[in-house]
């Protein structure tokens, strides 16, 4: 086992990218959970309404 | 006679060394409590394997390529991911969104300790399998290290699972060596938040499947199978299976996982220089994953009116739930009416999505 600058250096950019996607990706989930947060009474009222709407017609 | 001794002039030195690493390995998880559920399976295993011409070697190998292997789809971690989601509760970290940065920067330590072992001599695929130790998760360990075809799988187990329950001797000292005093008074509201409506609740699991497979999917698997045990548990019409899943299922799969690793501590291939470099440079993962996680804390804290306590950004950390009680317990220490557990529990949580957003990142990178 010795030192490899090489492996290292090809390493790098990985680190970068994989932080960034990871922040990208978790931004992306924080943003849906607010919008899920406040859009979930309308989800709620909307999936009611097609029920009922779906039941009525059988 | 010779028969008889035959077998017993087959041991050599390494077989009886592993013997006590296994010993080692049941001590930890009996005297001192240590993930018991996978170290003590998996010290018995090191001695099972470590037999001179061990009849169980046969059965522990077929185990483990049924299980374990990419060739039958890391049955095994992905089936421990349907219990471990079903017993996750989302609603701190839904109830606060924003903690998810800190499961986000709490995955540092594992890119860092890719670069440390790529600068050690590591190949890259192994690199990442050493790095993802700092997933503080043993089913994304398995899952990476084995899609990566890592030939270090048992010395990674054995660093990931000992660390995680190291957490609360590892976490305590960088945590205090990178706050000051007056950072770990902060408190933090605890009114609970908005309340999480339930379709909130069945919806995260999905959408949050759709974003990360979409992103990378190599990760689809990993997070599909922990967000599907979460769908069960939250949708209000499985109890019944959501308990099998948290409990008979996960512990089934327990059972067998810790002495399947075994396979991987052959003597042979487990006492060499790079089993102790994997275990030096696990610690590292630790170490750095809870210093990014407190760092990015203090730096929100700069622009943020509302001050948040950077001691909770360590349970960014995924190792569930030790390192949110780590960050409780502390900050209890410092003033016996600040309660981070609510705060600290949603950080941890989102360090276990974000591990595996960082397993299907190094998966699509590496591979």
């Amino acid at each position: 086992m010795s030192f490899n600058v090489e492996y290292f250096m090809n390493a790098l950019p990985i680190m970068g990218k994989g932080m960034l996607g990871i922040f990208i990706v978790t931004i992306a989930i924080v943003l849906v959970v607010y919008l899920l947060n406040s859009m979930s009474d309308i989800v709620n009222a909307i999936a009611n309404a097609t029920y009922k709407l779906l039941t009525k017609k059988k | 006679m010779d028969a008889l001794l035959q077998n017993i002039y087959a041991l050599d030195l390494k077989m009886v060394a592993m013997w006590i690493i296994g010993g080692v390995l049941i001590y930890l998880a009996i005297k001192k409590d240590m993930e018991p559920t996978l170290l003590l399976p998996m010290g018995f295993g090191a001695i099972l394997i470590n037999l001179p011409n061990s009849g169980a070697q046969e059965v522990i190998d077929v185990l483990f390529r049924i299980g374990i292997t990419h060739e039958f789809g890391e049955l095994m971690p992905l089936i421990l991911f349907i219990g471990i989601g079903a017993m996750i509760d989302f609603t701190p970290l839904l109830t606060n969104p924003k903690l998810m940065l800190f499961g986000a920067a709490a995955q540092f330590g594992i890119f860092f300790t890719m670069c440390m072992a790529s600068l050690f001599g590591f190949e890259m695929n192994d690199a990442a399998s050493v790095g993802i130790i700092g997933a503080a998760d043993g089913p994304t360990a398995i899952v990476v290290s084995q899609m990566l075809n890592s030939k270090y799988v048992g010395a990674i187990m054995v660093a990931a699972y000992s660390y995680m329950a190291l957490v609360p001797i590892i976490q305590p000292p960088i945590i205090k060596l990178c706050t000051t005093k007056k950072e770990r008074l902060i408190r933090m509201d605890n009114d609970g938040g908005k309340p999480v409506s339930k379709t909130t609740k069945i919806l995260f699991p999905i959408v949050v499947t759709v974003i990360i497979g979409l992103v990378a999917p190599d990760a689809v698997a990993l997070v599909g199978f922990l967000m599907f045990g979460n769908l069960i548990r939250e949708c209000g019409v499985l109890n019944s299976l959501s308990e099998t899943a948290q409990k008979v299922l996960a512990n089934l799969i327990t059972i067998f996982l810790g002495i399947t690793i075994a396979a991987r501590m052959r003597a042979d291939e487990f006492l060499t220089v790079e089993t102790l470099l994997i275990i030096g440079l696990g610690l590292v993962a630790f170490v750095f994953d809870t210093f990014a996680g407190v760092m990015l804390a203090k730096v929100m804290n700069i622009f943020s009116k509302k001050k948040i306590n950077p001691m909770i950004g360590a349970a960014g950390i995924s190792a569930f739930p030790m390192s949110a009680r780590v960050v409780h317990k502390m900050g209890l220490q410092e003033d016996p009416q600040n309660f981070l557990l609510m705060h600290s529990i949603g950080v941890n949580v989102s360090g276990q999505i974000a591990s595996v957003i960082a397993g299907g990142l190094i998966l699509s990178l590496v591979k």
